[in-house]
């Protein structure tokens, strides 16, 4: 049966609880816009028999890029003015497919009766759950919940530097680096101010040598299978892009037991009642400790996508290098200008660069994702650089590009 | 370059992790634009320089689309003192 495919990106804010303080932040202007449209990266999941929902128009430079590079999907975009977008969409408009949210929210139940429950979903992927799993399974890493801002002190105070975790954090993101008492005071003013329920997650900040993360699939009847590893390249506590890992690498975590705690997470989830994708988010530290449950995206996840993109390059024998941009757009220029300077990757052995989104793409500027399929991606990296300058654009903090 | 400006250009270098060095940051440079500065990274400045500066900031009124540059938080911090002191 084929696939209707959407939803919305911060899943996250929608599973946290209305009473749980948060984390200083700051929304700069057009950033939820910017998540908001990142729905059409889930065409890279797309079979032809797909419906690809989303809530704005793709651009024609995008669609017909995936197209040429053999990813076709019917498309509809339907907006409206609740939040999230899955309120929007009714389930006439799913109707005779099988439902493949981003992610299952409470705003996704009305539109399958074989989703997951809600709060099922909500409560795993949670920092908090996967946190004790971890201990449970006895295994390296594991961070401490605090539930109070004296707890949180002492806690951070047992580390010469500490990640403090929003337990409904979007992965990576929603957890602040504390290195100094001023810091502390800070985060501990904040949540002070809210007066509301402190749940949070303190770790140690690992010096990490690779990061990673395992992928599984979930069936509604508790069996699974595993699709593959992925290696990460991250900026600081934000992912940047992704590749496969190597034979060489699989093995050597096979050697160490990893997949055997893939195994004991996958059958966590499934006695929770989850089912669906998830992925393992893990890391190898420098003085070789392997942290292998670091957290679970019970969900879809940037990982998948650029998995499933890889397992397309590899029916020819090429590999899918997942990378992103934050661009600065020159007034009137669009992803239009940008595609027609790159040497876009068409099908078959020939390697090129897929853009994988910004449609809405517009000045001042915003984030691009693509991926590089080729074995060997560093040339077309620097083509990629030399193309978003030749349509006229730049990047933004070029000594992290690509 | 005012002591201010110098102070806010090490919490940045040190934000950014970037192998910039405080010394190659210009004082005038949009800040997201010229050095990547993401949401994450901005809210680890703001509190380093809550933390420099011995100041309390206000997240949730923190207008940080005037505040773009070294040179823009050096005025406000400027400004934030003034206060404190009148």
């Amino acid at each position: 049966m084929s696939s209707a495919r959407l939803g919305t990106f911060d899943a996250e804010k929608w599973w946290r609880p209305a009473d749980l303080a948060t984390l200083p932040a700051i929304s700069r202007a057009g950033s939820d816009d910017a998540v908001a449209t990142m729905d059409e990266l889930l065409a890279g999941f797309c079979s032809p028999d797909d419906r690809l929902i989303t809530r704005r128009p793709m651009a024609g430079a995008v669609r017909d890029g995936l197209a040429a590079a053999g990813i076709t999907f019917e498309h509809v975009a339907v907006d409206g003015p609740h939040e999230p977008f899955e309120r929007n969409v009714s389930r006439d408009l799913v109707t005779g497919y099988d439902v493949e949210p981003y992610a299952v929210l409470p705003a996704t139940a009305h539109l399958s009766d074989s989703l997951p429950d809600t709060a099922v979903v909500a409560q795993v992927n949670s920092k908090t759950w996967s946190n004790a799993l971890a201990a449970d399974l006895d295994l390296p890493g594991t961070g401490t919940v605090v539930r109070s801002v004296a707890e949180l002190s002492e806690v951070v105070s047992r580390h010469r530097s500490a990640v403090v975790k929003d337990p409904y954090g979007v992965s990576g993101r929603a957890a602040l680096v504390v290195e100094s008492p001023g810091v502390l005071r800070a985060i501990e003013r904040t949540l002070t101010r809210q007066g509301k329920r402190i749940e949070l997650v303190v770790q140690e900040k690992y010096d990490v040598r690779r990061d990673f993360s395992a992928h599984v699939r979930i069936s509604p009847d508790g069996t699974w299978h595993h699709r593959g590893i992925q290696v990460m390249t991250n900026r600081g506590l934000r992912h940047m892009g992704s590749s496969p890992a190597t034979s060489d690498f699989v093995e050597f975590l096979a050697d160490r037991g990893y997949h055997d705690v893939v195994a004991s997470v996958a059958e966590a989830l499934a006695q929770a009642g989850y089912h669906g994708p998830a992925g393992v988010d893990s890391m190898m530290l420098r003085d070789g400790t392997l942290v292998p449950l670091l957290e679970i995206n019970a969900r879809h996840s940037l990982g998948l996508l650029s998995l499933v993109l890889n397992e397309r390059a590899a029916t020819h024998g090429l590999a899918a290098h997942f990378t992103q941009l934050e661009l600065n757009v020159p007034a009137g220029g669009g992803i239009a200008d940008l595609c027609g300077a790159l040497t876009r990757y068409t099908g078959g052995e020939r390697e090129g660069v897929l853009v994988l989104n910004g449609s809405t793409l517009t000045a001042p500027g915003g984030r691009v994702y693509f991926a590089l399929i080729s074995q060997h991606p560093d040339a077309l990296r620097q083509h990629l650089l030399d193309a978003v300058a030749a349509a006229g654009m730049s990047v933004r903090g070029v000594a992290h590009a690509a | 370059m005012s002591d201010t400006e110098s102070t806010i250009k090490t919490v940045l270098a040190g934000v950014l992790a970037s192998g910039i060095t405080p010394a190659e940051i210009r004082s005038d440079a949009d800040l997201v634009e010229e050095y990547g500065l993401d949401s994450l990274q901005t809210i680890s400045f703001l509190l380093g320089i809550e933390d420099a500066f011995d100041i309390e900031l206000d997240y949730e009124t923190l207008e940080l689309d005037h505040l773009r540059s070294v040179g823009q938080f050096a005025a406000f911090i400027g400004s934030m003192n003034r206060v404190a002191a009148g």
